[in-house]
């Protein structure tokens, strides 16, 4: 078996049948396997899956619990068969092209990674900022960062996912293991690379509110985690790096303040302001409350900003006082005050 | 007795008004409740005062049987034991450190320094013109007058008729100490509130943020309308805020009443209630409150009752509810507003323009630049507003009032102009900022000093800005010179830069004014030809027109073709003496102006028959300076 398609799945039985539609129109001449880890879904996905006709080219489990997105792949993994692993989300479904464009990455490509291209279908501004965050970035060709690494819709050989151990199972929440993923791939010499070829179009669309949630729970869960696990590589992601930087931290302490970062929700919210700056500073917001809340040494975020806002704010009390009695004396006293600057030089 | 009376009126008002409202809330009687209860029965005296005016019985009489009245109700209505030293128990204060204690010093002081100002004979030009000089030709004629004339002849005017209740018992200087004391319990009102939902240290805190207002001392002993409608206008909020956040229909009653009080109390009043019930509907359709439609409706129902009658006398008068303002859009019979405004731009009035990066900026110039809006708050509210909002964001009545406060700010932009209308909200605001210093107070070492030092040098800055605004007034009060020699070299706190405390010249024509009261009788009616209006207004004895070209057609110059139309005009209005000011040239127009503003040139035929007619027929009976008398033959 040349190729092995491994999808994960999880409350998404609608967008698994057009997956299942897309892969089925896959145009390669590589022999392929499909396997499909229903991660213990509670929306009929298993019924589904049993309704499906088997084979040997379609294999298909039910956890019996929840696992976990990391396990979930592993799982996948050891009933894989193929040389090389492909691994997508059960929400996209695939360009005719798609299986053919990562066959062809590592045959030209021994000992590396492909992490492949995501759109989203009619996507609204959220979608089109996400569009172009990460690998996107990068100039074709160049090696990605591990923090670039995204498990979405990746292919990789099975030797060296084997020489791994696969993903760490220690991230159970949301996000985290594909960093830590990447980060082990670069430590074992292994290239990553941007596939453009390899397109999937994600179906679901995410709301703010719900991307804000899901980065908060990467900052308060999965970036701490990584950080005891990996504490060098941890300073190649940009928000730990502001974090651990003292100075920078009581400024961001203030910039994403509850007060200060609820108010711009909400304000944003009613003028319906959509911007890839604010994205950034909602998003990193996000990631950088949770991290904070985290209590990394630093307790409660309450406590943890008292000092900072005590801080700023008796300086800006100052500074206004300061700059109105300056006035309020060379002003109105300007006589006075002229005599006691003659006086004091 | 002009200080003894209002004294004893107030107490009166506090019981009876604290019994109202402890039967309404069904709360026991606290110290909050009886400076509510008093602004309560203090407005509502206004109605019925101006219900009097009306009946054409605005005499001592009736204002004798008023108080006795007040007396009874109060006998019968009152129940136990009313905490009135309770504010200022002085035990509470000896754990709090020094400088709390300075604090509260130097409040005092200002108060006190005030409390001697308000006993001296009534001298802001404001109030001589606006706020005493048509009460007094109301008590002249015992009813409720309207001057189609007058700048404010026929607005909203609750407070004045508290003073004409002042005055009828005692003199005008009662009145003006009867608005001192309203601005006293305005700074009470502060504490208490502070006091009651806080704590000792943010009341004292927030009685020093309002103090250090610096245009405070200016209004403070005046006889202004501005201290009584900002105390409505804060207790309007209070109950407002609770009806919100207690779902207390009841509360909600008392803010509507408070709030419709407000509203008949000033024309940007009528900011207080709208606000208010803003918040709560907004609140009923969001579900945040259990208090039903029905009830709302039944305070707005309650609100405009108590607002309407000035507006429905207005509109009867002159066909305009809010005269003189918007009077293009009501079609005014006295007024005109594109007179009005070239008027004013000819005059140079300063105005802010109204833009997003106006409004941004508007808070450091209303504290930084005192051109713009006429006075500078003082720079604690700007200061201490990011702590407040920081740390003061959780406490539901300290949001309401920031919100509050920010809403009415942004009405205050778009409309207002003048710093001290920013009044209604401030003792709120200083509740709302007092929470962020006490943040930063308790923060102890340096941090406790940089607070109480800049509080206290705030403090200092307004004591001496108030002993400025009142050094002149104390010959007077303590009887070092007599009221004669009092007004005829005063000199009133420049009212476009209230926070100086300076003074300025005023109008030197005190002896040609008792000249011309000494020749005319009280039946007579004069025409006044001048801009200097305000100190005659005040000081002439007998009934007064003002005959001015350019600013309003209350006398239509533009209708006057010849002598006899003059004659025929001044006939109906009954004029018999004209007092001219023909020195100021802004009086007539000139040719730069009326090439400029066209809208001028109408009134030039009238105006120069009207001094012709001067000259040739009428005889001058009185000259002083440019002041002088004719009587008309």
């Amino acid at each position: 078996m040349e190729i092995s398609l491994i999808v994960i799945t999880y409350n998404q039985i609608e967008y698994l049948r057009r997956q299942i539609e897309s892969i089925k129109a896959q145009r390669t001449s590589a022999d392929f396997e499909v396997i499909i880890v229903n991660d213990c879904s509670s929306d009929g996905t298993a019924d589904f899956l049993n309704s499906l006709q088997k084979n040997e080219n379609w294999k298909f489990i039910n956890n019996e619990k929840n696992f976990g997105r990391a396990m979930v792949r592993n799982i996948g993994a050891d009933l894989a068969s193929g040389e090389i692993l492909i691994f997508v989300d059960g929400d996209l479904y695939l360009s005719p092209n798609f299986l053919e464009a990562h066959r062809m990455f590592h045959s030209n490509n021994p000992d590396s990674v492909a992490v492949g291209k995501v759109v989203y279908e009619n996507g609204d501004s959220l979608c089109r900022y996400l569009e172009t965050r990460g690998a996107v970035k990068m100039e074709p060709g160049d090696n990605l960062p591990f923090r670039y690494f995204v498990s979405w819709n990746f292919s990789i050989l099975r030797s060296a996912f084997s020489s791994l151990e696969g993903f760490d199972t220690d991230f159970s929440g949301y996000g985290g293991e594909d960093l830590e993923f990447g980060y082990r791939l670069t430590k074992a010499s292994q290239k990553i690379y941007y596939l453009e070829e390899a397109t999937a179009t994600h179906i679901q669309h995410p709301s703010l509110e719900e991307m804000i949630e899901k980065r908060y729970r990467f900052g308060i869960e999965a970036l701490p985690l990584f950080m005891m696990k990996h504490p060098p590589a941890a300073y190649d992601v940009p928000i730990y790096r502001l974090y651990e930087n003292k100075k920078y931290r009581s400024i961001l302490r203030i910039v994403f303040s509850s007060p200060m970062y609820n108010f711009i929700t909400r304000l944003l919210k009613i003028l319906k302001i959509r911007s890839n700056f604010i994205y950034d500073y909602l998003l990193h917001g996000a990631v950088f409350r949770g991290l904070n809340d985290s209590g990394k040494g630093v307790g409660s975020e309450l406590n943890s900003n008292r000092n900072s806002i005590i801080t700023l704010s008796l300086i800006w009390f100052l500074l206004i006082n300061l700059i109105y009695f300056y006035q309020f004396a060379s002003d109105r006293y300007h006589t006075l005050f002229t005599v006691i600057r003659s006086i004091f030089g | 007795m002009y200080v003894l009376i209002p004294l004893l009126v107030s107490f009166l008002f506090a019981v009876i008004g604290a019994e109202l409202l402890r039967h309404i809330l069904g709360e026991k009687t606290d110290g909050s409740i009886l400076i509510s209860g008093w602004a309560l029965t203090a407005a509502i005296t206004g109605y019925i005062f101006m219900i009097l005016g009306l009946l054409h019985q605005l005499n001592s009489t009736a204002s004798t049987i008023y108080l006795i009245l007040l007396f009874i109700l109060s006998l019968i209505l009152s129940k136990g034991h009313y905490p009135f030293g309770r504010f200022f128990v002085f035990g509470g204060y000896s754990s709090t450190g020094k400088d709390i204690r300075i604090f509260f010093i130097l409040i005092v002081m200002v108060l006190s320094i005030s409390f001697l100002g308000a006993l001296a004979p009534p001298s802001h030009l404001d109030v001589l013109n606006y706020h005493f000089a048509l009460l007094r030709q109301c008590l002249q004629s015992h009813s409720l007058i309207f001057n189609p004339t007058f700048f404010y002849g026929a607005t909203p005017f609750n407070a004045e008729m508290l003073s004409g209740f002042m005055a009828l018992l005692s003199d005008l200087r009662g009145g003006q100490f009867i608005q001192f004391i309203a601005g006293l319990l305005l700074v009470v009102s502060v504490f208490a509130v502070g006091k009651k939902h806080f704590n000792l240290l943010t009341a004292i805190i927030a009685s020093s943020i309002f103090v250090s207002t610096l245009f405070l001392p200016a209004i403070l002993s005046e006889a202004k309308n501005d201290q009584l409608l900002a105390l409505l206008s804060f207790w309007a909020f209070y109950y407002f805020a609770r009806a919100q956040i207690e779902s207390d229909g009841r509360a909600l009653i008392v803010g509507a009443v408070f709030g419709g009080l407000a509203g008949g109390m000033k024309l940007y009043g009528l900011g207080i209630p709208s606000i208010g019930f803003l918040f709560i509907i907004f609140s009923a359709i969001g579900g945040k409150t259990k208090i039903d439609y029905r009830r709302i409706a039944l305070a707005g129902a309650i609100s405009l009752i108590l607002i309407l009658p000035w507006y429905i006398r207005s509109l009867i008068l002159t066909g305009n509810p809010i005269h003189p303002f918007l009077s293009n859009l009501f079609g005014d019979r006295y007024w005109d507003s594109v007179l009005n405004f070239k008027f004013n731009l000819m005059r140079e009035w300063r105005y802010v323009r109204v833009n997003p990066l106006q409004f941004l900026i508007s808070p450091f110039r209303v504290t930084f630049d005192a051109d713009a809006y006429f006075a500078r708050i003082g720079p604690i509210y700007l200061s201490l507003l990011p702590a407040a909002i920081l740390f003061g964001g959780k406490n539901k009545l300290l949001k309401f009032f920031g919100w509050a406060s920010l809403i009415y700010f942004i009405l205050w932009f778009f409309i207002l102009h003048d710093a001290r209308y920013l009044l209604p909200i401030l003792p709120g605001l200083s509740l709302f900022c007092a929470y962020g210093a006490v943040r930063l107070y308790n923060s102890g070492g340096y941090y406790r000093l940089l607070i109480s030092g800049i509080i206290i040098i705030n403090l200092l800055m307004v004591l001496f800005i108030d002993f400025r605004s009142q050094y002149q007034k104390f010959p007077v009060v303590l009887h070092l010179e007599s009221t004669d020699e009092f007004y005829r070299d005063l000199r009133e706190v420049n009212k476009e830069n209230l926070e100086s405390g300076e003074y300025v010249k005023a109008i030197p024509e005190y002896d040609f004014l008792q000249k011309v009261n000494r020749i005319t009788r009280e039946t007579d009616t004069v025409g006044l030809f001048s801009y200097n209006e305000p100190f005659i207004y005040y000081f002439i004895d007998c009934k007064l027109y003002l005959l001015l070209p350019l600013w309003q057609n209350a006398f239509d110059f533009k209708s006057i073709d010849n002598k006899d139309d003059l004659r025929t005009k001044l006939n109906s209005l009954g004029i018999t003496y004209i007092i001219t000011d023909t020195d100021d040239d802004k009086t007539v127009p000139q040719n730069a102006l009326l090439k400029q503003y066209d809208e001028f040139g109408s009134t030039l035929k009238g105006t120069n028959i009207f001094l012709n007619f001067l000259n040739s027929d009428c005889e001058e009976i009185v000259s002083e300076g440019r002041y002088r008398c004719f009587r008309c033959k």
